[in-house]
């Protein structure tokens, strides 16, 4: 099995916060993140990941899973991507990343500026601060059960 | 090889550390049937590399990039430590968006769209942000 992550435990999903399915939308005049060929179920995903290697792995597997990936270092450039860039159904973030601003920071932001795009948290600590999110993965997680979630999410 | 054997997918490490240079860079390069794999500096270059489990067979940098080294730094550890990898340092998004073609032209999919339209793409994305910053 497959698992993202540093600890050797798996442990999934803890809180799945109810919320009603919106269109998603993107910043205003904001470019489409599709520039060729179309995403297989037109849903385009935020990454953002401080590890390198967490985040090719998650990403290739969001990719065979048939969504457009775009990935960011830090919450920095994941402001920067949603800015700019419209379409992005759902925000994966790590909590605990170097930059100006941490997952939680990320997190709420997206809650405020972009209600209809869903957050997904991961972190190899349970978060002791209030999030309003849509899932979280403790790391190690299992990829497989994350775009599972996602799917329930957006499909 | 023989003609009538599939290509294997070659992999192509993007190291650009502008998320709205390097994301359309690398979806570009994807539809032209690259596997990418996407670095935003030099440090994680080197951590990909350094992987075994992870195979990278061109590296295309941008030049100037925060970190502990820019692109020439970076070009001198692959010769140093992965000789025969080849690298493209790319110092503008022209120059980054003609080597981007000049690779798909070579690739499984060759220019799945003009690549003007990548350069013009990158643009409105940095003229957006620029008058953003300036609101």
């Amino acid at each position: 099995m497959v698992s993202i992550g540093t600890n050797a435990m798996v442990i999934g999903l803890i809180r799945i916060t109810e919320y009603t399915r919106d269109r998603p939308m993107g910043a205003e005049g904001g470019e489409h993140v599709r520039l060729g060929q179309a995403a297989k179920n037109n849903h385009a995903v935020l990454l953002v990941e401080d590890e390198v290697l967490v985040r090719l792995m998650m990403a290739e597997e969001l990719r065979s899973a048939g969504y457009d990936v775009i990935e960011a270092a830090t919450a920095d450039e994941a402001v920067d991507a949603l800015a700019h860039i419209s379409g992005v159904s759902a925000v994966i973030t790590d909590i605990r990343m170097p930059g100006s601003m941490d997952g939680v920071r990320l997190a709420r932001l997206v809650r405020s500026e972009y209600p209809t795009t869903r957050i997904l948290l991961t972190s190899g600590n349970f978060p002791n601060v209030a999030i309003d999110h849509d899932g979280f993965f403790l790391k190690p997680y299992d990829p497989r059960k994350m775009i599972h979630h996602i799917k329930t999410l957006l499909d | 090889m023989a003609a009538d054997q599939p290509r294997a997918q070659e992999t192509i490490l993007v190291v650009e550390d502008d998320v709205l240079v390097r994301m359309p860079i690398a979806q570009y390069l994807r539809d032209c049937g690259y596997k990418v794999i996407e670095a935003v500096n030099v440090d994680e270059a080197m951590t990909v590399l350094q992987h075994q489990e992870t195979v990278v067979d061109v590296v295309f940098s941008a030049i100037d990039m925060a970190g502990s080294t820019d692109g020439f730094g970076l070009s001198k550890w692959v010769r140093d430590n992965r000789p025969g990898l080849d690298v493209i340092l790319t110092g503008t998004v022209p120059r980054a968006v003609n080597a981007a073609k000049a690779l798909c032209d070579d690739g499984p999919i060759p220019k799945p769209y003009e690549p003007r339209a990548v350069h013009d793409q990158i643009r409105r994305l940095r003229a957006a942000r620029t008058a953003a910053r300036h609101k």
